[in-house]
């Protein structure tokens, strides 16, 4: 036990909170830069194996269902291997089993509904929704709950609905961070389904600023044209955006009649609804807020990433002129700043912490 | 790095911490803020992302190239936000968020302003000409401002610079590096001396220390060096074995400096992440000429290894750091 560490188990234990024995040597979980190379070798070996069975197993292409069936036992084979966990050779085992399996799957799938675009991926989110829950491996939920996001996207964009698919993939990624400690037994899943979630929630804002064109290999040419509007995408986002302030507020036991609250809240949708047009600012807004609200560094960076990101991006999104892109951030702009200097006035600095 | 979340969260799973004092932990070690810290947030987050949609709102403007304002209004209205800006700055003192959101708001209206005066005169130079003055004229901005951001985006302007200049040049002064992996060789060399002088210079200047802005020196050090290899790899007409001992000597120095000398997990992961990639596509290229399936067997388990290999010694190692 480092100096530092021990400094905050005393700290814990004087306040009354942690109980038991000191903890020995503590093994902290792995940052996300060794989880990601994790990640990147599982997802190698997949390909290596799903290569393998190419070339040595050729029978097992000709029929569909033997396919699924050999997916679903790679799988459950990856299931039995990932829950015992002997070492770190046997996890990477089976996270790429378990990804070659789905591969083999989702190919049955396409197969079985005879290429039928919106089936086929509803189908595949409904297969990583349960590998998602019970996979009893980090980065597989997060993969799974990331594939479920993006599955579920590409069948809404054959439905013509895709523009609401963000503000509910925000809204269930929100759930998840805002509920972290809520639930201690799940306190693991509830972590993993929330940054496989952001992340897609991440991808699926590129795609809206980039068009469909960077998924467009995965999906047919024409989508229905229905009542579902980017703008409503982007009240859909506002409203989450909304929620999250007043349910951060709500923890801090300030009521919506408050002041404070009356504020707060009234600047969110200000600014959710200056930035409609400059898509992305609620996305990365609602990460930062999320990231701030627990500490969390990983989230803090992706907001401000996104932030950099979408903004600059911005440039290239082809359905407006720079005139009136130029237009909407200089209206941001000011709205913010004027924000910035209007909060200090109505709530004086030092109030706002007898407030929370 | 160890922090107050990551113990709590492994205290909660221990055990050691039970459901209904969860609430108590977190705020007794303030990972849920409290006001003031909020209004430091919410006050940050107004201030970069309001500057710098003002900003973007000038470049974007610009831009668009609207006839109906003369080129003296569009001169008028950078240098006057370029003025403005660097008043604030003054005003503001060196050290506070404004005042550093002042400074980039007026490094990216400098080269809004040489974008302008390009365009309005059409002098017929080089895009790379742009960004490499856009760099040369931030420089005293940089050197007063002090602060990680405004180098990191001076080592991003360079950087598109060298591209653009391989782009149009293909080679240095049209004799050295002029194969299609120049552009790789001059990133490569500008990003690890910058990394090399960086990591020197945070001993004196402790504002250079922000481990993120040296992480995205060494990613750019890293990434072209990488490709570099797997070219000389995978590249049938011109094979060379520079890039191999250069990427060896450049992977032997990160895993003994951020080892040894200065510790950093990540610098050791991305190290060990390029060592991955270099080895099984130097395996593979060789084995699967054929499309034997063992050979493919032999790559899934090889990587699996690796990866299995470089997590355990990243897992002892992020051990060793907490102890």
């Amino acid at each position: 036990m480092s100096k530092y560490t021990e400094q905050i188990w005393t700290t814990l234990q004087q306040a009354g909170i942690a109980q038991g024995d000191k903890p020995g040597k503590t093994s902290l979980a792995s940052p996300w830069y060794v989880k990601l190379l994790l990640a990147f070798s599982g997802w190698l070996a997949a390909i290596f194996i799903l290569g393998f069975i190419v070339a040595g197993f050729q029978f097992v292409f000709r029929n569909s269902l033997v396919a699924g069936l050999v997916g679903a036992m790679m799988i459950g084979g990856a299931f039995a291997i990932l829950r015992v966990r002997f070492n770190e050779f046997v996890e990477h085992l089976g996270l790429a089993t378990s990804l070659a399996g789905q591969a083999l799957v989702i190919y049955t799938i396409f197969e079985v509904t005879s290429h039928n675009e919106t089936a086929s991926w509803l189908l595949v989110a409904l297969l990583e929704i349960p590998l998602a829950i019970f996979m009893p491996n980090f980065v597989h939920r997060v993969f799974s709950s990331f594939t479920v996001a993006i599955a579920f996207y590409i069948a809404s964009l054959e439905m013509g609905i895709s523009y609401v698919v963000g503000g509910i993939v925000m809204f269930i990624a929100a759930l998840c961070w805002l509920n972290e400690f809520s639930y201690p037994q799940h306190m693991k899943k509830i972590r993993a389904m929330g940054y496989g979630l952001i992340l897609a929630l991440v991808a699926l804002k590129c795609t809206f600023l980039f068009g469909s064109g960077t998924i467009g290999w995965l999906v047919s040419k024409k989508h229905p044209e229905t009542w579902a509007q980017p703008w409503i995408g982007e009240i859909f986002m506002g409203l989450v955006a909304i929620y999250v302030v007043w349910n951060i507020l709500q923890r801090y036991g300030q009521s919506a009649s408050k002041q404070l609250s009356i504020i707060t809240l009234l600047g969110t949708i200000l600014v959710c609804a200056v930035s409609m047009k400059a898509q992305g600012i609620t996305v990365g807004m609602v990460i930062l807020l999320l990231g701030f609200f627990g500490a969390n560094r990983i989230l803090l960076g992706l907001g401000i990433t996104s932030l950099l990101f979408y903004i600059s991006s911005y440039y290239y999104l082809l359905d407006t002129t720079l005139l009136d892109k130029s237009q909407s951030l200089l209206v941001v702009g000011l709205v913010l700043l004027g924000v910035r200097w209007l909060v200090p006035r109505i709530v004086p600095m030092g109030k706002e912490t007898q407030h929370v | 790095m160890i922090t107050p979340r990551s113990l709590i969260i492994r205290y909660i799973e221990q055990g050691n911490i039970p459901a209904e004092k969860i609430a108590d932990a977190l705020k007794a070690m303030q990972i849920r803020p409290d006001g003031k810290g909020w209004r430091t947030f919410v006050d940050s987050f107004l201030l970069w992302l309001g500057g710098l949609s003002l900003a973007f709102a000038v470049m974007f403007f610009i831009a668009y190239n609207w006839y109906d304002i003369g080129r003296y209004a569009k001169f008028g209205m950078i240098e006057g936000l370029i003025v403005l800006a660097i008043i604030a700055y003054c005003k503001l003192g060196p050290d506070t968020v404004a005042s550093k959101v002042s400074l980039i708001v007026a490094t990216i209206c400098l080269g809004v302003l040489l974008a302008l005066y390009g365009q309005t005169y059409q002098t017929g130079a080089d895009p790379w000409q742009l960004f490499f003055n856009w760099a040369l004229l931030m420089l005293p901005w940089a050197l007063i401002g002090r602060f990680s951001a405004i180098w990191i985006v001076w080592a991003i302007l360079i950087n598109i610079s060298i591209v653009l200049y391989h782009q149009t040049f293909r080679g240095v002064f049209g004799i050295m590096l002029t194969s299609e992996t120049g552009m790789l060789w001059l990133t490569f060399l500008f990003n690890t001396l910058t990394l090399i002088t960086w990591e020197l210079l945070t001993r004196t200047w402790h504002w250079l220390s922000e481990r993120w802005a040296i992480r995205l020196l060494a990613l750019g050090s890293g990434i072209p060096v990488t490709w570099l290899v797997l070219f000389s790899i995978f590249e049938y007409r011109d094979v060379s074995s520079v890039p191999l001992l250069i990427w060896a000597i450049w992977l032997a120095s990160m895993l003994f400096i951020y080892r040894r000398i200065k510790p950093d997990l990540f610098m050791l992961a991305g190290s060990c992440l390029s060592g991955i990639t270099v080895i099984v596509s130097f395996v593979g290229k060789h084995l699967l000429k054929n499309g034997d399936a063992g050979a493919f067997l032999f790559l899934a388990i090889l990587v699996i290894c690796l990866g299995a290999g470089a997590a355990f010694w990243l897992k002892n190692v992020h051990q060793e750091y907490q102890s």
